[in-house]
């Protein structure tokens, strides 16, 4: 019995040692599995309360904006002309915030916000032209101002009530 | 480096192609288009004077083309801009099209 012991047990802890080689090597692959599923999980769950997140300062920004755009209307309708020109410059860097927000693959909806912005800059101007000129702003004008607020107004609604939803034009980053 | 005589080039083809769409600022004489988050307008400052703009991603204008700083051919491009411009902003085609079908006028296959 000796003497087979003394011949074979190098054969035998070979193998036993393949064995423990082998479970060593299983459990190394299943605790690197669970580490990536927890790594995985962990960084989805990350990526989503980030998304929440800017999907709730984007609802912020955009309710900021129409609220914006509710005052300089009513300012106007009072012909409170140069209170009304203190707000045009907060809602230009409002839209440039919801800009920056806005997923670059949703190209249209950028250029309609951009052009937006640009359109409440010329606004600004024009409200300032006439402040310092202390000349009462013409109904042409009044009205197209108006007009142009209106329809900024409609499609940033439009883009609020579509940030909770997941809709594709309105999915933020 | 890209010149800036290129990219009125290029807005006159796109917007002559129908793929750059124009809107009508509060300021008379002056339209806006945005190519994502870059806007350019384009001003009739004075009959026949044009300015086009180019206003970065926060909104500020950081180039201007205008009649001091063109060649006679880019006055021409700027002029043709502006009335490319103008047509979009208003969907002349469109308007020009109802007012063809009204009149009862033969209109070209294509249209």
């Amino acid at each position: 019995m000796m003497g087979f012991w003394s011949s074979t047990w190098g054969d035998v802890a070979t193998v036993l040692g393949i064995v423990v080689a082998l479970c060593g090597f299983a459990w190394a692959i299943w605790e690197a599995r669970r580490a990536r599923s927890a790594s995985e999980a962990a960084e989805a769950a990350a990526s989503e309360t980030s998304a929440q997140i800017a999907r709730h300062l984007q609802t912020v920004d955009l309710q900021r904006a129409i609220g914006l755009i509710q005052r300089i209307k009513t300012l106007h309708d009072n012909d409170r002309w140069e209170a009304s020109g203190e707000h045009y410059q907060p809602l230009r860097e409002t839209l440039s915030d919801i800009i920056a927000r806005c997923p670059v693959e949703q190209a249209s909806v950028r250029e309609k916000l951009a052009t937006a912005r640009t359109n409440v800059g010329d606004m600004e101007n024009l409200v300032r032209q006439h402040v310092s000129r202390h000349q009462p702003v013409p109904e042409n004008d009044r009205s197209q101002l108006n007009q142009s607020l209106n329809d900024i107004q409609s499609d940033l609604e439009e883009l609020a009530s579509s940030v909770w939803f997941g809709d594709s034009q309105g999915e933020m980053r | 480096m890209i010149e800036l005589g290129q990219i009125l080039s290029g807005l006159v083809q796109r917007t002559a192609e129908g793929k750059l769409k124009w809107t009508k600022s509060v300021q008379n004489g002056r339209y806006i288009a945005s190519v994502d988050v870059i806007s350019v307008t384009i001003t009739e400052e004075r009959p026949l004077r044009y300015r086009l703009d180019i206003l970065d991603e926060s909104g500020e204008t950081v180039e201007s083309l205008g009649y001091n700083d063109t060649t006679e051919e880019q006055d021409e491009e700027l002029e043709r801009l502006y009335v490319l411009a103008r047509r979009s902003a208003h969907d002349l085609d469109s308007v020009l099209e109802k007012l063809a079908k009204g009149l009862e006028l033969q209109l070209p296959p294509s249209r």
